[in-house]
């Protein structure tokens, strides 16, 4: 798999903190995949999301995207070309007068042609279904809307990597359910790499990969299926366990119990029913 | 402290081209001690109807009743602060709104600004920020130092330190890690409950209204759309998907069961125990191994 993103050894330390946020990071970020961060808040999830598209520079250590280098001021805005980040508070991303204003400024940075850009606003408004609103000033919209918007913005500019920093966390079950399956499709159909920042655990267990962090490093990675099959890490990361894996647990409590540990509900009510045939 | 809403409308910009219908005749009562949850789909009028409970927004029409105080259309400015001093609220991302040097100084704020003195206002700092779960050191810290969780803590501090009859949380765990997210919503239930408050929620997360609130109000398009107990409101999942929402992940998991059992699965509550347990009683006497 062809590498996009590649960060050595880097360290970062805020101004004002005493301790690195970011202790000798390393990871790579292949082309096509779903990647899922985990970790508890401070454990330097964000951090790393700005360090990847250059918001934030390494105190030392380096992230190449593409073989470009954030360490080069003159290569940073192909670097935020091709990497577009959705953060957690949509009011603080905001700058059109108009949803489709705000769609728009992105594109205008990067000198699209008009032509285009009333093309990519349309669809990529449609994509996160915000069709209803596209002449809507942002103050009328509630925070999962603009939060919608938001991501509508990033997929007008074509990126080959998208991240989401707790970018549904704002959203109702069918909205984030609407943003993922829309993210989802955008890395399926059109190979955009997917670097996905979030506490939502079911979201996490569909992920191709899975990244655990804890006070600035890495604390293990490897499939969902590995790193939640490991009640004893996830707690000790500050973390909750998924929700069939949860109910798998309290089941054997009950005397109901399975051989292994099912990610998703589908697979645990499978597990449930291939159980009680066999009686 | 009861809470009557009547007929409440609210237009923004009302006069205007950009006139825009955010509430439609409201009504609703909340008695005293309740646990609420507000669920409903991005834009449906959840936050605007909690900003009218403290008066930051006024209605068009309708009446708004928080024990003896009654805010009207056109009513006066001089009700609006002691309705304040009953009812506090939490914002999303309270941590935006910190601002000043210490965070004893950021919580005792609000205490001060209601006429507390100096030292009934540092009392309640350090008890809130006990209460909220901080090491009474990080008073003296600047609270831009904390990390957002902290800040976050500090925050709902400040507003607990106003001693309010209601309490208002717009979505007080977004972007909370889960322990987080668990720690701060068992805090308001126990808060709730000691202090016998009055407690809305509003939320987008069909798990934390089904495990901590006693009544759930669905609001859609500006209307109320359901309002009863979770065991009433998550019996309707056609009607909550119709809006955008949906049941718990526990309620989701009993169905797919009874889809395969075809039995229907008695249950006493909404959380894992209680569903591993109404999951059980399929599998006879003793348990089984397998």
């Amino acid at each position: 798999m062809k590498e996009l993103i590649t960060v050595n050894n880097v360290s970062f330390q805020y101004p004002s903190e005493e301790n690195l946020t970011l202790a000798d990071l390393s990871l790579s970020v292949y082309k096509g995949e779903w990647l899922a961060i985990v970790g508890h808040n401070g454990s330097g999830k964000s951090t790393l999301a700005k360090l990847l598209n250059g918001l934030l520079l390494p105190t030392s250590g380096e992230v190449k995207v593409e073989n470009y280098t954030t360490a080069n001021e003159k290569e940073l805005w192909e670097i935020r070309r091709r990497v577009g980040i959705v953060f957690q508070n949509p009011d603080n991303q905001f700058v059109g007068t108009s949803v489709r204003d705000d769609v728009a400024f992105g594109l205008e940075n990067f000198g699209v042609p008009r032509d285009e850009m009333i093309e990519r606003i349309e669809t990529s408004i449609a994509r996160v279904n915000m069709q209803g609103f596209i002449e809507s000033e942002p103050h009328h919209l509630s925070g999962g809307q603009k939060q919608r918007v938001a991501i509508a913005g990033i997929i007008a500019q074509k990126p080959s990597i998208i991240i989401l920093d707790e970018a549904t966390s704002m959203l109702d079950p069918m909205g984030r359910k609407e943003v993922i399956d829309t993210v989802k499709q955008l890395n399926e159909e059109e190979g955009i790499t997917v670097i996905s920042i979030t506490h939502d655990l079911e979201e996490a267990v569909r992920a191709d990969r899975v990244i655990v962090m804890k006070q600035g490093a890495i604390l293990t990675t490897g499939s969902p299926r590995e790193v939640f099959q490991n009640e004893a890490l996830l707690l000790d990361a500050g973390l909750d366990l998924p929700f069939s894996l949860k109910l798998g647990l309290a089941l054997r409590d009950y005397g109901v119990s399975l051989k292994e540990q099912h990610l998703t509900q589908e697979e645990l009510v499978d597990a449930l029913w291939t159980l009680k045939s066999a009686d | 402290m009861d809470i009557k809403i009547s007929g409440l409308t609210h237009r923004y910009k009302a006069g205007t081209p950009f006139e825009r219908l955010a509430l439609h005749d409201v009504s609703l009562s909340i008695s005293s001690g309740t646990f609420l949850a507000v669920i409903g789909h991005t834009g449906s009028g959840k936050s605007t109807l909690i900003q009218h409970l403290n008066g930051l927004l006024k209605p068009s029409e309708g009446t708004i009743t928080v024990g003896d105080l009654t805010i009207a259309a056109g009513g006066k400015k001089k009700q609006l602060k002691a309705l304040r001093k009953r009812v506090g609220i939490v914002f999303q991302y309270p941590e935006h709104q910190l601002f000043d040097e210490t965070v004893e100084k950021d919580v005792m704020f609000g205490p001060m600004n209601f006429g507390q003195s100096e030292e009934a206002a540092r009392a309640a700092a350090h008890e809130m920020i006990k209460l909220v779960g901080l090491p009474v050191e990080v008073l003296q810290k600047s609270p831009f130092d904390l990390s957002g969780g902290q800040m976050r803590r500090v925050a709902i501090a400040g507003v607990l330190a106003m001693e309010p009859d209601v309490l208002i949380l717009d979505e007080p765990t977004a972007g909370l890690d889960p322990r987080g997210r668990k720690e701060i919503m068992d805090l308001f239930r126990t808060l709730h409950d000691q202090r016998n408050m009055t407690t809305i929620l509003v939320t987008h997360s069909m798990e934390d209204a089904a495990y901590y609130a006693d009544r759930i109000l669905v609001m859609e398009k500006g209307s109320t759309y359901l309002e009863g107990a979770p065991a009433e409101i998550f019996a309707k999942r056609e009607e909550l998907q119709a809006v955008g929402l949906d049941v718990p992940e526990t309620v989701q998991f009993l169905l797919r069961w009874q889809e395969k059992t075809g039995k229907p699965v008695q249950m006493s509550s909404f959380t894992i125990e209680d569903t591993a347990k109404a999951i059980s009683a399929d599998f006879g006497k003793g348990g089984f191994t397998c």
